[in-house]
């Protein structure tokens, strides 16, 4: 019978409880043995009077006067009752006697060292405690009254405990009557309280720390809390804060170690996303994009036809905004390793809306706004244009020939045009509509909504992009919480309507002096000489540009539709699958009519591209999760394996040949039409079993160790398979009782620590094939198309690798009230593919090749939030990041022999230019000098060894600051970002000053003649000035820091107060939006960050209203 | 009671366990799955020789490549203005300056044109399609014999060209590049045994008729190589390599099938499909018919930049009188009271889009007389010889005038054999100037090379050197192919 009672629930934690007690106090006693050998040899009379004293100071006094060590711990004196002793002249034995008889706690004496440790029970005392146990009951809800299934109930004396089960409630064997219960769940305050048989409903308070806040990672969730990975979040309330198409520019300032660059201020331009650095010398560097468990292509294919202008365009853009809930962006390998080959750029996750239990709501959101240029560019006057001109032919001994109109008296030399004005100086349109309706009970909730988007640009013409979006989604749970089931769907149009050809370059460069576009009939001028009506001197009109492409086309559609099903077995196994589809289909046509060319070309011009482009995939992911509260910590076990296939197609004709410009819509009409050599078919298949294993120990040790083995059909049939792995601990080190009682400010403190490895495999399809392409001619060999390999095959390419290590920290202090992250990381990548080149003899010049360069991206990023101010009236939120990144080259077997010794230098960035020093212009001929690698000065520096100077073009600092101020229905908002960098800078001109074409007014300055200082050489229209021109450009002055504050965003909104009884749900909100406000910089030319010749990110004011109900 | 407890335990477990075994089991077996098959959807080269309309399209592949890209315009031009053929116009053009003056050098700074690679990626585009060809189970018999027989002739039509302009070359036989990138020269002859193997093996692939794209059925157009195509071929080989016996049999069989070929009028050897065709290419741009006659022709200001080339005093003053050759294959050009020649056998500059009317003759019936007469004077067979000359000079022969009573007679069959040779190499450079290189690699064939060289080099403002006659191997293929062995006075 006695044994019976050692199984009693609780027991085997005390046993474990005392080997952790005996460990510890080994440990200590090894500690105080060394320490404290010279202890007293001689055992002391105790003199002690003490009346309801702490045993501590009891044992303390005891000590000084005995010299014997005593052991024990706080914890178990806090269990003491207080002491009343008189004794004199006692024997030590004798007074410990009396001391501990009255005391829940019993002792030992070994040699000189008392060790205090707890009183067994008696039997007595053990059967009393049986009979006084109760079996608890309760109920977990949330202040709204909805259960918590899988809350964590625990007695806190004994830690035994059980979760919660589907309905939230807990039952609770064998517990001490008055027992203080824990009462914990994910999200949501801790609570202490009293076991009794029947408890009731335990309501918990949703967490306020955002240490709390759900943060999406790969194949689950966790808390900033309980996180050992490098996690950035964004929350849907952010972006919604900014009037942004691509909803990848919401993040821009606002996660550390993430670096943003809008390519273009035109909608539908792409967005270059970088994280932690660029780790592939000449291979993608695309961050891994998931949405909702599903990976997305960031790129749309490559057909050839939209061109430099928006390049492939952003697949992002193909994802409204509005429809976001967070977005997440892992970075060290704890987080992303687990996503294998496919993450060592990062992962960035987007979770979309779903619905939430409770009354059905709907939400309607109008948006109206204005966007323009945020600066133009200083350019010379007619006058100053038509000095320089001459001064230009002049220096050049020569008179001006028959072509140059603007000089030679053709076009009018008086006329000024503002081309800036003209040509980007229109105000674009954005509106924006969205309307969601969203509900559900507990076991089923609903999610649905639409919009239309609408920007147009600040070019002259009808340009447009619009975008209409729908989609729905459903969760269901089973009434027994057993069976879990969701499913949905998103669809996207976008019909893109924007030129081909930005025309920022155009308006920089156009000469002042230049007709106008347009005749009084509306009709294309193009200038024609007096006399001579059929001939153009304007034949670089950039009406015609804007013709050219005036039917340019881009439909596109994108479904994405994700499902997943799930089922608990076991209370602590649970299988799910999770399933997604996602078609992105894109139809282009380019039209150039005849009317785009002057009337001196008479032969049929005209011609039409037709593209079509498909990106099909889908993915299934089996995934089996093993929970176990164990009495040595908490494991979560992850299996599952993941099955994906993505097929792409693209289909390019141009046609020429048509009757007439209304013909070129159809490729029917076309007289000829040929295959164009971008249309391919690819197919991507990618298999892997993955796995990760969490412990968590009291929320204080945290352990996390991923593996994943990754199959992929891009590498060759030699290396087919790798293998990924990480490990991850964090040490909750402000939750150490030595800690606790010692500081008041610290609330939160977590060391956290990552290493591990990651690939990358954005290189295009069939690399390791030899593969044969179209080698398309206008007129097909016996009227066929011929193909011809295009490469050579290596069947032995494989996955650049990234190996991670990240040290980190997360402090929340003052009750949590400023959190504070500091991370260092460190990621070297080798194995690159790059082309190793070849002897021509082998048909090709090189061979796409793993080369063990090793590149590394190192930092250090941090980022602090706070609420200064939390009053009811008026609260002040203020959060900042900041990242310091630095690249380096660290090897790279025979540079110096490979084609790229041009471009890298061994120990120095990856993202470096070489140029010549610069030393000035000079004072005789006027010319542009630099200095050799041997110091001296020179006009015509060499190439191969006078490029001394290395200009890290790379961001050095980048950061952002947001504060949010809210006052009674007052909300306002504002980001400003920062980055510091170098750039180049337009100091010697537009191309070749003298030539016909515009200069920024800087050029003013140049050299005129002998014995001038300036740092412009003289205007000429020579080739040697030209040469010159090209030589300086390549050389240190043509770069300056082109570093950058920008207001960002900017938002004021005002919910309006509304006093109606029946609905008092409703809200009104009106709001005032502002993106990129003002820029302070030093690079006056042009935008540092979209550079030159492109449409500056544009300055978008814009208001809205918002409803819900 | 507690292993009864235990035992308890462990049987609900085990029973609950049993579909948790069967779900890990279904997450495990995908390891089997991971073994993706290679892609089908795009060509590549595990599928590209299965099907017959893909194999057929990368021989149509090269033929399209090489009437695309300059490559007759190159082996025309830069030949001809290595030799004694050709002056250059623009003094500026430093590039060109180089092969005019003989003064090429391994680094090819500015190279116009670069054989080498050319000729080595048609090499492995060549071997691949044997490789794959010979492999495939896919194709029919008929298509498969067809593109083999094509195949092997081109391997041996570039392998010519390599071994004419570089001398000792590596020859290739398969696509390996981990072979290939270290391959040493092989010896001339070498690659002579195997063009001529190659050769013969297209003789018995290939038939006697042209075919269309798909290669199964017949067309008129000359323009995919055939049986004779490689017999006029392997006759010019066995000229090359002195194999005279061989070289008249060869030469014959086409000679001798003059329901196929015969000499056409000379305004119309280079038309579409003449009946002097043996192969030709096919334009592949809409205003362009061939490369040479856009290239040579001038527009209306004469020799520029950009055509920067005209005939040399030298080739226009071995015309005889009366030869109709000057008159219908030369144009002038009257700059100022200067005279420019130019080449005139393509007459089209800019093409009519609609239809080509000249295609680029790259093997004709008049080079196999001219073979065949040297064949046969070389094997004493003289008058068999000055015979086949003859019948090329009837050809251009104008009518009688006052001033030339005499024009291009017939030369006479009482000339010694040294007299005889030296009319055949007259003869060949009046029929085949600006033709595939035929004048540099006949001077250095026939041993001619430094002296006249020595004379005309100086003239054109550079110094001779008998190692200028091979070209050398590009220095970079050498840095990066240490077995690759510089050609001797170059460095």
């Amino acid at each position: 019978m006695y044994k019976n009672y050692t199984i009693k629930p609780g027991v085997p934690y005390r046993h474990v409880h005392k080997i952790w007690l005996i460990m510890r106090l080994t440990t200590v006693i090894l500690i105080a043995t060394l320490m404290q050998v010279s202890a007293a040899g001689l055992a002391q009379r105790i003199n002690l009077s003490k009346s309801n004293a702490p045993l501590k100071d009891v044992l303390k006094e005891l000590r000084l006067q005995s010299g014997y060590n005593f052991v024990y711990t706080d914890n178990l004196l806090a269990k003491s009752k207080p002491v009343d002793i008189k004794v004199n002249d006692a024997d030590l034995e004798e007074v410990l006697k009396e001391i501990f008889s009255a005391q829940p706690l019993t002792y030992t004496i070994d040699s000189k060292t008392v060790i205090v440790k707890p009183k067994d029970p008696t039997f007595l005392e053990r059967l009393a405690n049986r009979w006084a146990s109760i079996d608890a009951s309760g109920r977990v809800v949330d202040s709204e009254n909805r259960p918590l299934p899988g809350a964590s109930v625990k007695v806190k004396k004994t830690g035994k405990g059980v979760s919660t089960d589907k309905d939230g409630r807990f039952f609770l064997r064998g517990v001490e009557e008055g027992a203080v219960l824990v009462v914990s769940f994910v999200g949501y305050l801790p609570k202490e309280v009293s076991a009794s048989a029947g408890m009731g409903n335990v309501v918990l308070e949703q967490s306020l720390s955002k240490l709390d806040e759900v943060q999406v990672i790969a194949y689950g969730t966790t808390t900033r809390r309980l996180s050992t990975g490098n996690v950035g979040t964004i929350k849907g309330e952010e972006i919604s804060k900014q009037p942004v198409s691509n909803l990848l520019l919401a993040m821009q300032g606002r996660i550390p170690g993430i670096y943003l660059n809008q390519t273009s201020g035109i909608a539908g331009a792409s967005v270059k996303v970088r994280v932690q650095g660029e780790n592939s010398l000449k291979n993608g560097n695309e961050a891994f994009y998931v949405i909702d468990g599903v990976p997305y292509a960031p790129q749309n294919l490559y057909s050839g036809i939209n061109g430099a202008f928006t390049g492939t365009g952003s697949a992002l853009n193909y994802i409204n905004p509005s429809d976001v809930e967070s977005i997440e962006v892992l970075k060290d390998a704890d987080a992303t390793s687990i996503y294998g080959s496919r993450a060592a750029n990062g992962a960035i996750l987007i979770t979309t809306k779903k619905g939430k239990a409770g009354k059905t709501k709907i939400d309607i959101n109008m948006q109206s706004g204005w966007g323009e240029i945020t600066e133009k560019m200083k350019l010379l006057n007619t006058e100053q244009y038509l000095d320089m001109r001459f001064e230009a032919i002049k220096n050049a001994n020569r008179q001006p020939r028959a072509s140059e109109y603007d000089i030679n008296g053709v076009w009018d030399q008086k006329k000024y045009t503002d081309w800036q004005d003209k040509l980007i100086g229109n105000t674009s349109h954005y509106t924006n509509l969205q309307a969601t309706i969203s509900g559900g009970n507990n076991e089923t909730q609903f999610f649905s909504g639409g919009g239309y988007t609408k920007e147009t640009t600040v070019f002259p013409g009808d340009f447009f992009n619009v975008k209409a979006n729908a989609n729905m989604g459903i969760n269901h749970t089973s009434a027994d919480k057993r069976f879990e089931f969701n499913i949905s769907a998103r669809y996207l149009q976008d019909d893109n309507r924007l030129p081909t050809t930005d025309l920022t370059s155009v308006a920089f460069t156009i000469p002042p002096n230049a007709p106008d576009m347009y005749n009084a009939d509306g009709t294309i001028n193009w200038a024609p000489k007096p006399g001579s009506p059929n001939s153009s001197t304007f034949i670089y009109n950039p009406a015609a540009y804007l013709l050219q492409n005036y039917r340019y086309r881009v439909k596109t559609d994108n479904l994405l539709n994700k499902g997943l099903i799930g089922y608990t077995i076991l209370p602590n196994l649970s299988f799910k699958t999770s399933f997604g589809y996602n078609r992105l289909q894109t139809e282009e046509l380019n039209t150039t009519p005849q009317a785009a060319f002057p009337p001196l070309f008479t032969d049929n011009r005209r011609t039409a591209i037709y593209g079509n482009k498909s990106i099909t995939s889908w993915i299934f992911e089996p995934q089996l999760s093993y929970d176990k509260e164990f009495l040595f910590g908490e494991f979560n076990f992850l299996l599952g394996s993941s099955f994906q296939s993505t097929k792409s197609g693209v289909t390019v004709y141009k046609g020429s040949n048509y009757a007439n410009d209304d013909q070129l819509e159809t490729s029917l009409a076309a007289g000829t039409l040929v295959s164009d050599r971008n249309t391919m078919q690819s197919q991507y298949r990618y298999n892997a079993i993955f796995s990760r294993l969490s412990y968590n120990f009291k929320s204080r040790y945290l352990l996390n160790i991923s593996a994943r083995r990754d199959g992929s059909s891009r590498f060759g049939s030699q290396n087919l398979f790798h293998s990924f792995y990480s490990i991850g601990a964090g040490w909750v080190f402000s939750d150490e009782s030595w800690f606790k009682d010692k500081s008041s400010i610290i609330s939160f403190g977590k060391f956290r620590a990552s290493y591990g490895t990651t690939g990358n495999d954005q290189i295009q399809d069939y690399q390791f094939l030899s593969l044969y392409s179209l080698y398309p001619v206008n007129l097909p060999y016996q009227q066929n198309n011929g193909i011809l390999p295009v490469g050579l095959s290596n069947p032995f390419i494989q996955w650049e690798e990234t190996k991670k290590l990240s040290l980190g920290m997360d402090m929340g202090l003052f009750n949590d009230r400023i959190l504070f992250n500091a991370n260092y990381y460190r990621n070297r990548s080798s194995n690159q593919l790059l082309s190793y080149p070849l002897p021509s003899l082998t048909g090709f010049i090189s061979v796409i090749r793993n080369i063990p360069a090793l590149v590394q991206n190192s930092g250090f990023e941090f980022s602090i939030e706070g609420s200064p101010i939390r009053r009811d009236n008026f609260k002040w939120q203020v959060s900042a990041n900041l990242t310091l990144p630095k690249s380096k080259l660290i090897s790279y077997e025979n540079l110096d022999q490979s084609a790229y010794n041009d471009i890298y230098v061994i120990g120095q960035s990856t993202n470096i230019v070489k140029v010549y020093e610069f030393a000035g212009v000079n004072q005789e001929n006027g010319f542009y000098q630099f200095k050799t690698f041997d110091g001296k000065i020179t006009s015509t520096p060499d190439y191969s060894t006078d490029r001394t100077k290395l200009i890290d073009l790379g961001p050095k600092l980048f950061g952002g600051l947001n504060n949010s101020l809210t006052y009674k229905n007052f909300d306002l908002s504002f980001l400003f970002q920062f980055v510091k960098q170098v750039g180049p800078n337009l100091k010697f001109g537009n191309a070749y000053p003298g030539i016909a074409i515009n200069q920024p007014s800087s050029i003013l300055q140049h050299w005129k003649q002998n014995g001038d200082i300036s740092n412009i050489q003289k205007v000429s229209a020579s080739v040697n000035s030209f040469n010159s021109f090209d030589l300086a450009t390549s050389s240190d002055a043509a770069y300056s820091d082109a570093s950058f504050i920008r207001l960002k965003t900017f938002m004021i909104s005002y919910l309006v107060p509304i006093n109606l009884k029946k609905v008092n749900s409703t809200k009104i909100r009106i709001y005032v939006q502002g993106q990129n406000l003002f820029t302070i910089t030093k690079s006056k030319d042009f935008d540092p960050e979209t550079g030159l010749g492109i449409l500056p990110p544009l300055k978008i004011i814009s208001t809205g209203f918002q409803l819900t109900f | 009671m507690k292993t009864f407890l235990n035992l308890r335990i462990n049987l609900g477990f085990s029973i609950k366990f049993y579909p948790l075994i069967l779900l890990l089991s279904l997450l495990l077996s995908c390891k089997k799955f991971i073994e993706i098959d290679a892609p089908i959807t795009s060509i590549n080269d595990k599928n590209v020789y299965a099907t017959n309309s893909n194999a057929t399209a990368v021989l149509t592949g090269i033929y399209t490549k090489m009437s695309n890209n300059p490559f007759s315009l190159n082996l025309s031009l830069y030949p001809d203005l290595l030799a004694d053929n050709m002056t250059l116009f623009d003094q500026n053009n430093i590039s060109a300056q180089q092969y005019y003056q003989n003064d090429l050098n391994s680094l090819y700074k500015n190279q116009l044109t670069n054989y080498w690679f050319d000729l080595y990626s048609y090499i492995y585009v060549v071997n691949a399609a044997i490789e794959g060809i010979s492999a495939s189970q896919g194709l029919s018999p008929a298509v498969k014999q067809r593109l083999l027989g094509e195949a092997y002739f081109l391997r041996a039509f570039y392998n010519f060209y390599l071994v004419n302009i570089y001398g000792n070359v590596p020859l290739l036989t398969s696509i390996d590049y981990s072979i290939n990138s270290i391959k040493g020269n092989n010896q001339v002859s070498k690659t002579y045994e195997q063009i001529i193997l190659d050769l013969q093996q297209a003789q018995s692939l290939l038939d006697d008729d042209y075919k269309d794209g798909s290669v199964i059925n017949n067309s008129t157009d000359r323009v995919r190589p055939n049986r004779m195509a490689a017999t006029a071929l392997l006759a010019r080989v066995y000229l090359y390599t002195n194999k005279f016996v061989q070289a008249e049999v060869e030469s014959s069989k086409i000679i001798s099938k003059s329901d196929v070929y015969s000499l056409s009028d000379l305004n119309s050897v280079f038309l579409k499909n003449s009946s002097e065709t043996i192969w030709s290419l096919q334009p592949v741009s809409t205003n362009v018919n061939t490369m040479e006659g856009n290239f040579y022709i001038y527009s209306s200001d004469g020799p520029n930049g950009i055509n920067f080339v005209f005939l040399s005093d030298d080739i226009l003053n071995s015309f005889e009188p009366g030869d109709l050759r000057k008159k219908y294959w030369i144009g002038t050009f009257d700059a100022n009271n200067t005279i420019y020649s130019y080449p005139l056998k393509y007459k089209v500059k800019v093409g009519d889009p609609s239809e080509s009317k000249e295609f680029t003759v790259v093997l004709r019936l008049a080079e196999q007389y001219l073979i065949r007469a040297e064949a046969r004077i070389q094997q004493e067979h003289i008058s068999g010889g000055i015979a086949d000359l003859n019948a090329l000079r009837t050809r251009s022969r104008a009518e009688a005038t006052i001033q030339i009573p005499n024009p291009l007679p017939n030369l006479s069959v009482n000339l010694n054999k040294e007299q005889a040779l030296s009319a055949v190499q007259k003869e060949r450079r009046v029929e085949l100037f600006t033709e595939w290189g035929d004048r540099w690699f006949d001077l250095k064939r026939t041993g001619n090379i430094n002296e006249i060289m020595s004379r005309i080099t100086p003239l054109k403002g550079g110094t001779w050197s008998s190692y200028k006659s091979l070209l050398p191997i590009p220095q970079s293929e050498i840095k990066l192919n240490s077995n690759l062995i510089q050609n001797p006075g170059y460095n």
